[in-house]
């Protein structure tokens, strides 16, 4: 205990505090962006940051793992905060880490392995197309000056890193902050700042229980969107934990952080925040600046609140042009980009899955939808493929009296057709030997197929025998299986 | 199967911590194995704060961090291979029991502890005298480890005098019973202390502490000592020449492993002297 919690605390405290400031001021323009994708102050998404951060960065399941107010979860609440009012969004919050937990109790991280890579890719993709779409508002019905101080801000991110010495020092994204910040107010010119998008936090969070009913009314209005928002944060969690565990090459607990997310969220709720979750691109920013530990994700969180109590005359004052770049440079950052170079190698299949999840979320701005679909995809591929695993040998017995049918593979609903097609029911035979010792009957089709088969042949004056059925055949066949139960025979044979 | 583990990383009296499990090998007539880390910090020494990320930097720092940990890997296997092969061919020399060497990958605490259920004896080398440049990992070790460390902290030398820190307590006195029949040392001279302002229950303790040894035909020296324990074992240690302290530490409070941690690595800076420590 001790030791865990001292390694996964302690064992890096320079560069986690230092990388932990990194994502500070990584996360500022994230919150304040998609507080206002779902039509809330930016205080909202400032303080959801903050205790989401903090929070996690004791009860996660993957040290090092940023969490905090994403735009995954921010295009969910767009219409129940529109319909009904922040209220309602607190109240939905603290739903979703409710269902998060219980999620988390019931082994939702094993679910985890039904997602294939394909729609993990897709998922990450449609991500970095919906963060780099939620710009867009920034930039339409502009001045040119907007775009010049975006294409500035950008100019800054990526060559500022490659000045000797300062440039791996001092992060792009708050070097540009700065430097727009500093031209537009002396410049004076008339651009859109942070302060116009609506409130600010002035004070430290104070405990608030969302002002709503209590009744079944309102449990209905905030259930579906906080189910999606549960889905969606746990399964952006899950991915990202992923490519934390892969980068820094350790291993996480999947159950604990969904826990966690719920523990989050919930504190989230009860401080005027809104739902969260953990965040691909800034946790690779985390781990890219060195952070590991708990720490990092502590210390973001912190300085954040700091940062934005203290100093929120700034910050009012940053154009909305400086968060815009930050942000394209974020959805530039969380792009797979080695998916759309390996498009070309991989099996068409896998490309329709990938592309499929990022096209439903791109769509429906809806990341649960996007990964359902994806899942459906890839599981239809897959038992097709699988359903080429099947063949049938035939023999006779020297007088052609007996023929033998073997059947090697797997039987299932979608081989269960070929399976039938295979009986050559015209023959005239005294006795059909289907042999299944090397065929592997799976469901309920399969089984039906091969009562339905018995049957005609028996009808049609055969002796039929059923030989070598394996195991686990034999468990699918004895529990539903019909054709050795002549009484049952009449039942399903009625209808013809 | 039970046996010697000496835990290696060659930079901390790897020598003379396998001089000293050979010998204990051979006293006890137990197999003896070396056991090398690989260690897979998570500590980050290359900052970089530029704080942005372009397209496809999730692949490219992957590619850089594997590049980096296999050459460092890779490096750090060479010469624990290296180390060990040298350290088996030293203790075959004088080993009279069947000497096994080992590489494995992980955090060092957790990897002794999941080895920790047969070794019988674990001997690890450590660093620096100076008390405040022991190792975190050190302390982590001691507070971890239930079974007998020697924590070897100086050059070999044949140990003449055993120095026993007795408190006389139930754990302690059955500890005492157990290992007076299968000594970790052989021929050499046992001085056992006990600490206690109160001189009669302590000379009864001593007494009780003899009449174990006795019962094995081994001859003990005691003495009551009082003041500060540090202070006064110190002081004994010197006085008297002696080569290894054993002493033990019981109860497994958090709190009481976290003192004892820090009483053990205090003792280790000033006696400058192997500690033989019990669980």
């Amino acid at each position: 205990m001790y030791q865990t919690m001292k390694k996964e605390w302690f064992s890096n405290i320079k560069a986690d505090t230092l990388s932990g400031l990194v994502v500070a001021l990584a996360l500022i323009p994230e919150a304040i962006a998609f507080s206002i994708i779902a039509g809330v102050d930016p205080k909202v998404g400032l303080y959801a940051s903050f205790c989401i951060a903090v929070v996690i960065a004791f009860v996660g399941g993957r040290p090092g793992m940023i969490s905090a107010a994403t735009g995954a979860m921010a295009l969910l609440m767009v219409t129940l905060v529109k319909d009904h009012g922040l209220q309602y969004l607190l109240a939905a919050t603290l739903l979703t880490g409710v269902i998060q937990i219980i999620l988390a109790y019931i082994g939702v991280a094993k679910l985890m392995s039904f997602v294939a890579r394909a729609v993990v890719v897709g998922f990450v993709n449609a991500l970095a197309i919906l963060i780099f779409m939620a710009q867009l508002p920034e930039l339409t019905n502009v001045t040119w000056h907007v775009y010049a101080l975006t294409a500035v801000g950008l100019g800054i991110i990526y060559l500022f890193p490659y000045i000797p010495k300062i440039g791996k020092m001092l992060p792009s994204p708050l070097v540009t902050i700065v430097v727009l910040t500093i031209f537009v107010y002396f410049v004076g010119l008339d651009v859109r700042n942070v302060g116009d998008m609506g409130e600010l936090p002035d004070t430290l969070p104070i405990f608030l229980w969302p002002d709503v009913p209590l009744n079944l009314e309102t449990l209905w209005i905030i259930l579906p969107y906080s189910v999606a928002l549960a889905v969606v944060g746990l399964l952006e969690s899950f991915m990202t934990t992923t490519i934390v565990d892969e980068l820094t090459d350790t291993s996480s607990d999947k159950t604990k952080e969904a826990r966690g997310q719920g523990i989050a969220n919930i504190a989230s709720g009860c401080i005027g925040g809104m739902a969260g979750c953990a965040m691909i691109g800034q946790s690779i920013i985390n781990v890219k600046s060195g952070g590991r530990g708990r720490l990092s994700t502590f210390i973001a969180g912190f300085f954040l609140l700091i940062m934005v109590v203290f100093l929120s005359d700034i910050i009012s004052i940053i154009p909305m042009a400086a968060l815009v770049a930050v942000m394209i440079m974020v959805s530039i950052g969380t792009f797979d980009w080695g998916s759309i170079k390996n498009l070309k190698t991989l099996p068409l299949s896998t490309n329709i899955v990938m592309l499929s999840t990022v096209v439903v979320t791109v769509y429906t701005h809806n990341l649960a939808l996007g990964v359902i679909t994806g899942v459906l995809f890839a599981s239809l591929f897959f038992a097709n493929k699988i359903s080429h695993f099947m063949y049938c040998e035939t023999s006779y017995n020297e007088d052609k009296s007996v023929k033998t049918y073997k059947f090697v593979g797997q039987v299932f609903f979608n081989s269960a057709d070929r399976f039938y097609d295979n009986i050559d029911f015209k023959e005239v035979l005294d006795k059909v030997i289907i042999d299944v010792s090397k065929a592997h009957f799976w469901d309920i089709t399969a089984v039906y197929a091969l009562d339905k088969a018995v049957i005609k042949l028996r009808r049609e004056g055969a002796i039929v025998e059923v030989i070598g059925q394996n195991e686990a055949s034999k468990t699918i066949i004895d529990r539903f299986g019909i054709h050795d139960k002549p009484q049952e025979i009449e039942k399903v044979m009625g209808g013809h | 199967m039970s046996y010697v583990l000496c835990c290696v990383d060659g930079k901390n009296y790897s020598q003379s911590a396998c001089d000293y499990a050979v010998m204990i090998s051979n006293n006890m007539s137990l197999p003896l194995r070396f056991l090398n880390i690989i260690e897979h910090s998570s500590k980050v020494e290359k900052l970089n704060l530029s704080g942005n990320i372009k397209l496809g930097e999730k692949d490219d720092l992957l590619q850089e961090y594997t590049n980096e940990e296999a050459t460092k890997s890779q490096c750090a296997i060479k010469t624990g291979k290296e180390l060990l092969n040298s350290l088996k061919e030293k203790a075959l020399q004088t080993c009279k029991n069947e000497v096994t060497i080992l590489q494995i990958h992980g955090d060092v605490i957790e990897t002794i502890l999941d080895f920790e259920k047969d070794v019988t004896v674990l001997v690890i080398g450590i660093k620096s005298h100076e008390e405040h440049k022991i190792g975190d990992n050190v302390k982590d070790i001691i507070r971890a480890i239930h079974k007998p460390v020697l924590l070897v902290n100086s050059e070999f030398v044949e140990p003449k005098k055993l120095l026993i820190a007795y408190n006389g307590s139930t754990e302690s006195k059955k500890l005492l019973n157990e290992t007076s029949k299968k000594p970790i040392f052989k021929n050499i001279k046992r001085d056992i202390v006990n600490i206690n302002e109160d001189k009669t229950l302590s000379s009864k303790l001593l007494n009780e502490a003899k009449d174990i040894f006795a019962k094995q035909n081994i001859e003990v020296d005691t003495s009551v000592l009082s003041g500060e324990p540090k202070e006064a074992i110190f002081n004994y240690f010197e006085q008297n020449n002696c080569d290894i302290l054993a002493m033990g530490a019981f109860g497994h409070s958090r709190l009481k492993e976290f003192i004892f941690g820090s009483f053990t690595s205090e003792m280790l800076g000033k006696i400058k002297k192997p500690i033989l420590l019990f669980r």
